[in-house]
């Protein structure tokens, strides 16, 4: 496909998008549903209320990142080490990747109460397995011959943990980053709509109990922008510091 | 130091999921430094374990082999290795790639970054220093697969079946090339290949091995002038050694058929 012709279709795209939201709020197909217009109305009117909610959330989602973050890759350097941490952990690894994470936020609020601390450690949890399932999941994958061809060299095991193991996983490490990324807006969100005074989760419940849908809407965007620009940061990343592993 | 590497009657049982294998049996063989020898036989009988097995990273079960006056137990700092697939690290440009070595014996790499450059201009990879190696032909791949086994300057390149994986003009360029670096380096060259053809027109002498379990079937010298002159592989000499060797295997071939031992080859060997 050409470049013209893709960028044509992106465009159709776009506004068939923007065509058919405005028409089923124009003609009611879908219940409350506000119209693009009355949605940025909403948020320039409430810009103040909003960016408050969304720097409340943003800390607490990027709080929870960095820790899961931090956790998750110190995690996946040790797994990739160890071939006994590997077999010891294999079962719960499958486990809990079938293990929905927002199913656990009343029980960290059980845990923790209803404070900074519990938003913040589910954050922390859900980024942490996402990234530490991604590392386990590239470990087996490392290719043989590599380390083969290490090895024919005379390297120890250390040798080829620094200069075979550890570049090999980067790319998958690196994939688990970014999802965790996104993740983290949505596990914070998550987080606010039990008990919260603040944040975007919070203003996502309270819109709700008056019924205002334009209000909601304009949340889900910001939350979808929020999480958008994560992504990007890390895609950006990803390319400056992985060019070998990014495809032409 | 005359003969560099020694084969002492080796034999390989490995364990698979259908059992054991019996990849080879009592198999000997000698090449003199500075020699280019290699070895053909059916696909399966064993060249690629019998490689694998002076490498010293998959020990033999029998027998002994020397490198150097050695007895093969680990890799050695002498040996170079070139495997069928170039087996570039990924995240490495290429200039990295054939430091590799280097990094790993702990050496001293600004010694070296002259050598691996000439190495680089002497396979036509000057400017590709950079690159990264999914950039890079499997023709290209392979040529630095080879300086980085020549970048430590080793004193005997074992080669399985080095130009495999590539189109049939590429190889006999990649021959070719080979035998310029081999004329220019002396190194002393263990060549496994299931080409005679490439065989009969790289070495010195052609080890035979009868299908599995592989053992000594024939030793061919061959004698064809050296350099090789252009168009030898045209010429009726070649062709009659050729013929003379790929008889060989078919006669090793149709004998196992005879006593009922011939194993069709359903399992490869190393991966």
């Amino acid at each position: 496909m050409t470049r013209v012709r893709s960028l044509l279709l992106i465009a159709f795209s776009l506004l068939s998008f923007v065509f058919l939201w405005n028409v089923s709020s124009y003609f009611k197909l879908i219940p409350y549903f506000p119209g693009m217009p009355s949605v940025f109305r909403v948020i320039l009117k409430n810009y103040e209320f909003l960016a408050s909610a969304a720097v409340v959330t943003t800390r607490r989602a990027m709080l929870g990142l960095s820790l899961g973050l931090l956790a998750g890759v110190t995690g996946a350097l040790f797994l990739a080490w160890s071939s006994v941490a590997n077999a010891v952990l294999d079962p719960y690894i499958s486990l809990t990747k079938s293990t929905p994470s927002m199913a656990l936020i009343p029980v960290f609020i059980l845990w923790f109460g209803l404070v900074e601390t519990a938003r913040i450690a589910f954050v922390a949890v859900a980024c942490f397995f996402v990234v530490f399932v991604s590392a386990a999941e590239a470990i087996p994958n490392v290719p043989k011959v590599y380390q083969w061809s290490a090895s024919t060299l005379g390297a120890s095991k250390g040798d080829i943990y620094r200069s075979v193991v550890l570049a090999s996983i980067l790319p998958h490490l690196f994939g688990g980053i970014r999802n965790a990324a996104t993740l983290s807006f949505a596990a914070a969100v998550a987080s606010e709509f039990i008990g919260a005074q603040d944040g975007l989760g919070y203003a996502l419940i309270h819109f709700g109990i008056n019924y205002r849908l334009d209000k909601m809407i304009a949340v889900v965007a910001i939350i979808t922008l929020l999480a958008a620009v994560a992504d990007l940061t890390i895609n950006i990343l990803r390319r400056t510091f992985l060019r070998w592993a990014v495809e032409k | 130091m005359d003969e560099v590497i020694v084969v002492e009657k080796v034999s390989k049982v490995y364990a698979s999921e259908r059992g054991p294998v019996h990849a080879i049996d009592r198999f000997s063989m000698k090449v003199k430094e500075g020699d280019f020898v290699a070895i053909v036989g059916p696909s399966g009988c064993g060249k690629t374990t019998l490689l694998w097995g002076l490498t010293g990273l998959h020990p033999f079960n029998g027998g002994k082999a020397y490198i150097l006056g050695e007895e093969v137990d680990k890799p050695r700092k002498d040996v170079g290795i070139i495997f069928q697939q170039a087996n570039l690290l990924p995240w490495r440009n290429i200039l990295q790639n054939v430091l590799f070595p280097i990094e790993i014996m702990k050496e001293n790499i600004a010694d070296y970054e002259e050598r691996v450059k000439d190495l680089l201009d002497s396979v036509e990879l000057t400017g590709f220093e950079n690159h990264y190696p999914r950039e890079l032909s499997g023709g290209m791949q392979q040529r630095v697969s080879i300086v980085r086994a020549l970048s430590y300057d080793p004193k005997v390149l074992l080669m399985d079946e080095p130009f495999g994986a590539l189109d049939a003009y590429t190889r006999d360029e990649m021959d070719t090339l080979l035998l310029g670096i081999w004329k220019k380096t002396k190194k002393t060259i263990a060549f496994v290949t299931h080409r005679i053809e490439e065989a009969v027109y790289l070495a010195n002498k052609v080890y035979v091995m009868t299908p599995r379990p592989g053992t000594n079937s024939a030793v061919f010298d061959i004698d064809l002038p050296r350099p090789r002159p252009e168009g030898i592989t045209m010429e009726q000499k070649y062709f009659e050694i050729v013929a003379e060797i790929k008889k060989r295997i078919v006669k090793d071939v149709e004998k196992q058929k005879e006593e009922g031992v011939y194993q069709s080859q359903a399992y490869s060997t190393v991966t």
